[in-house]
């Protein structure tokens, strides 16, 4: 028993000091206010530096607009890049380091060793979780970003990041340019009658028979550009298998996916001749570099995918648009990339478009 | 050879050769506040900690206070506690089923963890709720997997390990439909790194709310630890002996399940610990459960945090643990396998 | 005045159609070494595991001193009651020692481990029979006549009054097969009571005070040896013919061969 006893006062012992150094830790004391405050888009109240010169954005979206708005202030990706992401970005650009992203392998030390002056968190989840993130980070501020991911509601997130990385010229320009091209597309859309829609299927992975539930941010394109989404699905939200069955009875008129190897096999491939979109060749491939042009990340990159997807679906009657300008627009402004007249070219007709 | 020679050494002062392995591990604790991507220099970690300790002002950047405090020290502690949970509840499980090919998750109970931390994440939990949610679940599969296990005749432990297989694989085909249907650019990912485990965002509040289960879990089975060796030679057998088999094997469930889902919970499925310390740790003490649970607290503790040391510095992200635990522990398990001839009969 | 073991109307099935044995009586005293013989499958094994609650009758009772052992609690039991299994799987390579230690499990509680106290008796039981020098080797590398030796120091360890052995000379050779019976033997002289099956006849009268046959459901003959151990009880549990002789100073079961 004399053993026994003694096991148990050494837990006690160490409860108490797992107790105490969580007390301890958990005990901050308060914070000077320098009066240079700013609330994030989460509601958190966050000192901001002087001068804000090295950023580290943790989740793609955030990077994406981090990128456009100012990336000579990264210090580091998120994620590692392919190669064939990395063909329309600057070799400077390329060559910074990856540290992690968030609830992912986020290396919290690496990233502080870059010494940033602030973090971004895209959409970080509730307070809690934000405040988690910045505790990793000490003194330097982490602010949350919302909506950076959701092409509809894309503009707060711009004007906040705008102001956080003191690039308002910046943010406003690519606000311009996303309300010129919706515009563009959204007048023409309200008048296309229900029944001329066209069906649009989005195919995922080598098979092509991976895509998104009907509402989801992955696919808000289609619905942008007055395509209706074949998928029916019970759910709302996330990703979702789908049997070729399904997809010959759904019968697209137009398909998008974003897997080469499945652009490059759909003609072929005996299941999928008697689809309406392969029949009339109306399969189309989604650019991907630097990102890409309709989902993953979605977000503030899939901007010029509103007038691809509108030439896509309706080439008809967007023949005003001038996509070529507008790529050479996006490119040269926002992926800080000046497109030759043979690469555009190059990036719409491999992308299946027969007109732009 | 290798075994005997030890094993003859430690038979007259076994608990000694406990308190000698503690030693390394407090070397490698106080180590472990040298190393990582951020430089901090020795000088700089004493300061910093002896400032906390005797409340003196400190001169040093709130960037090395963060660093030491809020990212070093509580994946330190996590590491340790994580690696001796998971490997006293390892040998308390392999005493209980009298089979060293045993792991902590035999009944179910990462399984469980697993489908829970992903069912979170799939509905956009905070961090918070996704530790609980895995810890609920894992407790949750165990307990279906052992009434399961008793509402059949002849509740041998045999047929406890099948229902735990058939549990574990329910769950599993659970998890798969949720990735499936997850968002593969945000909750998949983040789901399939979680189950591959990683302590990088782990702070001093997760330490102690899933401490003090684990603390509690774990001291139970070092009273009872004397008894396993009992259970360890048969059902019957201890029976005989005097031992309420039925209550014992119960204790034994509960705490390696609560041990087991409580670290789980925080640092994600963390596969190989659970099933090989308790192998290294009966290579160097022998099979007595008495010191053997000791001995693998303190192993696993050391493993642990050394393979969270390596993950957190070798490159300029995470690597997640579970990888590590298995590229870094095979070959070295496999070495001492081969140094010492038979370990069990 | 109550036995020290006494079995009532004892009856067992697995599932309530079949019986394996029933309305099977005796008793045991202090000193009684007590011989269940019979056939592979005769049902000496579930009796034996129906001494100690192992496994439970189905109707009748088991008495000690007096008491039905269905009221006591497992380590009641084992404090009374010995037992050695028939066969035992071993996983780890535990020191002699420490198997003999187990015995001393029905004297602590659930949060003990043993005293230094629990390891003197461990090791008395050791020398009590001469294998003391091997209380350091693992108990997985002994033969198994040691284990045996082994086993049942534990079993003296856990200081009962009545000993159960499974078939204990079944796995040994010639020569540990004798030893053991006469270790048996000594253990009755020094008070206890061993209740053992076994397939030997002849081992019977080498150790036995008392042997029963056990055959179709029941005992077909209950007795000393010399009473019980005959040819026709012979011919009548196995279908052997046997010679019954006086050889030396003892009585011997001998088979002879089938025609």
């Amino acid at each position: 028993m004399k053993n026994q006893k003694s096991i148990i006062i050494i837990a006690i012992v160490i409860i108490a000091i797992i107790a105490l150094i969580g007390a301890y830790m958990a005990y901050q004391g308060p914070t000077s206010s320098s009066g240079n405050q700013i609330t994030d888009m989460i509601g958190r109240n966050v000192e901001m530096p002087a001068e804000v010169n090295k950023v580290y954005s943790l989740s793609s979206s955030t990077t994406v607009l981090l990128y456009m708005l100012a990336p000579d202030k990264m210090v580091g990706w998120d994620a590692q890049r392919s190669e064939e992401e990395n063909i329309y970005m600057p070799d400077k650009y390329q060559d910074l380091q990856v540290y992690g992203g968030g609830k992912r392998n986020a290396n919290y030390e690496s990233i502080i060793s870059s010494n940033p002056d602030i973090i971004l968190i895209g959409h970080g989840g509730t307070i809690e979780d934000v405040n988690k993130i910045q505790k990793k980070f000490g003194q330097i501020p982490a602010l949350d970003v919302e909506g950076d991911n959701n092409l509809t509601d894309i503009l707060p997130a711009i004007d906040f990041m705008g102001t956080v990385l003191k690039e308002p010229e910046k943010a406003q320009e690519l606000k311009d340019f996303y309300n010129k091209a919706l515009n563009q597309v959204n007048a023409k859309v309200a008048n296309i009658p229900e029944s001329e829609k066209k069906k649009v299927y989005y195919a995922k992975d080598p098979d092509g028979l991976k895509t998104f539930a009907p509402g989801s941010a992955h696919t808000q394109l289609i619905n942008i550009c007055g395509g209706n989404n074949v998928v029916e699905a019970p759910v709302t939200k996330g990703g979702m298998g789908v049997s070729m069955e399904l997809v010959l009875q759904w019968n697209p008129d137009v398909i998008i996916t974003s897997d080469k190897q499945f652009y490059n096999s759909v003609y072929s491939n005996p299941q999928w001749q008697t689809i309406n979109a392969v029949k009339n060749k109306e399969v189309y491939l989604v650019p991907q570099s630097p990102y890409s042009w309709f989902e993953g990340p979605p977000g503030a990159n899939t901007i010029i995918g509103i007038p691809w997807t509108a030439k896509v679906l309706y080439p008809d009657q967007f023949k005003d648009i001038d996509l070529k300008g507008l790529t050479k627009e996006f490119y040269s402004k926002f992926y800080h990339y000046n497109l030759t007249d043979e690469q555009v070219t190059g990036i719409l007709s491999s992308s299946g478009l027969k007109e732009f | 050879m290798f075994k005997s020679k030890i094993r003859d050494k430690i038979a007259s002062h076994e608990m000694s050769i406990t308190v000698l392995m503690i030693i390394p591990l407090i070397l490698l604790f106080f180590f472990s506040f040298l190393i990582g991507r951020y430089p901090v220099s020795p000088n700089e970690v004493i300061m910093a900690i002896a400032s906390k300790l005797f409340l003196i002002n400190s001169t040093l950047s709130p960037a090395v206070n963060t660093i030491i405090f809020d990212i070093r020290l509580p994946r330190i502690l996590a590491a340790m506690m994580v690696g001796a949970s998971l490997s006293v509840a390892g040998a308390s499980f392999q005493g209980l089923f009298q089979n060293p090919l045993v792991s902590p998750d035999k009944l179910g109970v990462s399984a469980g963890a697993g489908f829970g931390a992903a069912l979170a994440i799939l509905f956009s939990a905070s961090v918070f709720m996704i530790q609980f949610s895995a810890f609920v679940w894992g407790l949750i599969a165990v307990g279906l997997t052992y009434f399961l296990g008793r509402a059949f005749k002849g509740t041998s432990m045999l047929t406890l390990v099948l229902c735990g297989i058939a549990i574990a694989s329910l769950f599993g085909a659970l998890l798969s439909l949720i990735k499936y249907v997850a968002d593969p650019y945000g909750q998949l990912q983040t789901i399939v790194f979680w189950l591959m485990g990683s302590l990088a965002s782990v702070n001093n509040l997760d330490i102690i709310i899933m401490g003090i289960p684990i603390t509690i879990g774990t001291i139970i089975l070092l009273m009872i630890r004397w008894r396993i060796n009992v259970l360890s030679m048969g059902e019957e057998e201890a029976q005989t002996l005097g031992v309420n088999t039925k209550r014992l094997q119960a204790i034994i469930i509960v705490c390696c399940t609560i041990v087991t889902a409580s670290a789980v919970s925080i640092c994600g499925i963390i596969g190989w610990i659970g099933l090989v310390i308790p192998h290294v740790a009966r290579m160097i003490v022998g099979p007595d459960h008495k010191i053997l649970l000791p001995a693998s607290i303190i192993l696993g503790a050391f493993f642990l945090l050394l393979i969270d040391n390596v993950a957190r510095t070798i490159t300029t992200t995470e690597i997640p643990l579970g990888i590590l635990t298995a590229i870094i522990g095979a070959p070295f398990f496999l070495y001492l396998l081969m140094k010492s001839k038979e370990v069990w009969s | 005045m109550s036995h020290l073991m006494e079995m009532v109307n004892g009856t067992f099935s697995y599932n309530s159609l079949d019986n394996i044995f029933e309305d099977i009586n005796f008793e045991v005293e202090k000193g009684d070494v007590f011989c269940i013989l019979g056939a592979n499958g005769a049902g000496k094994t579930t009796l034996i595991k129906c001494l100690n609650g192992l496994m439970k009758l189905s109707s009748g009772k088991v008495l000690l001193n007096g008491k039905n052992i269905y009221g006591l609690n497992h380590s009641q039991i084992a404090r009374n009651i010995g037992y050695i299994p028939q066969i035992h799987n071993s996983t780890f390579s535990f020191t002699v020692l420490d198997v003999v230690l187990m015995g001393r499990a029905p004297h602590l509680d659930i949060f003990s481990s043993p005293s230094k106290k629990d390891v003197k008796i461990a090791e008395n039981s050791l020398k009590a029979l001469n294998i003391y020098y091997m209380r350091d080797k693992p108990y997985t590398e002994i033969s198994g006549g040691e284990q045996q030796l082994v086993f049942i120091a534990r079993i003296l360890t856990q200081e009962p009054d009545i000993l159960l052995l499974d078939e204990p000379t079944s796995h040994l050779d010639f020569g540990n097969q004798i030893r053991t019976l006469n270790i048996i033997e000594k253990l009755a002289k020094n008070g206890l009571c061993v209740v053992m099956s076994s397939h030997f006849p002849d081992h019977a009268f080498i150790s036995s005070n008392k042997v029963a046959i056990m055959k179709g459901k029941n005992f077909i003959d209950i007795g000393t040896p010399e009473e019980v151990i005959t040819e026709e009880n012979m011919e009548k549990a196995y279908g052997i013919r046997v010679k019954i002789a006086d050889i030396d100073y003892r009585r011997a079961c001998i088979p002879l061969k089938i025609k």
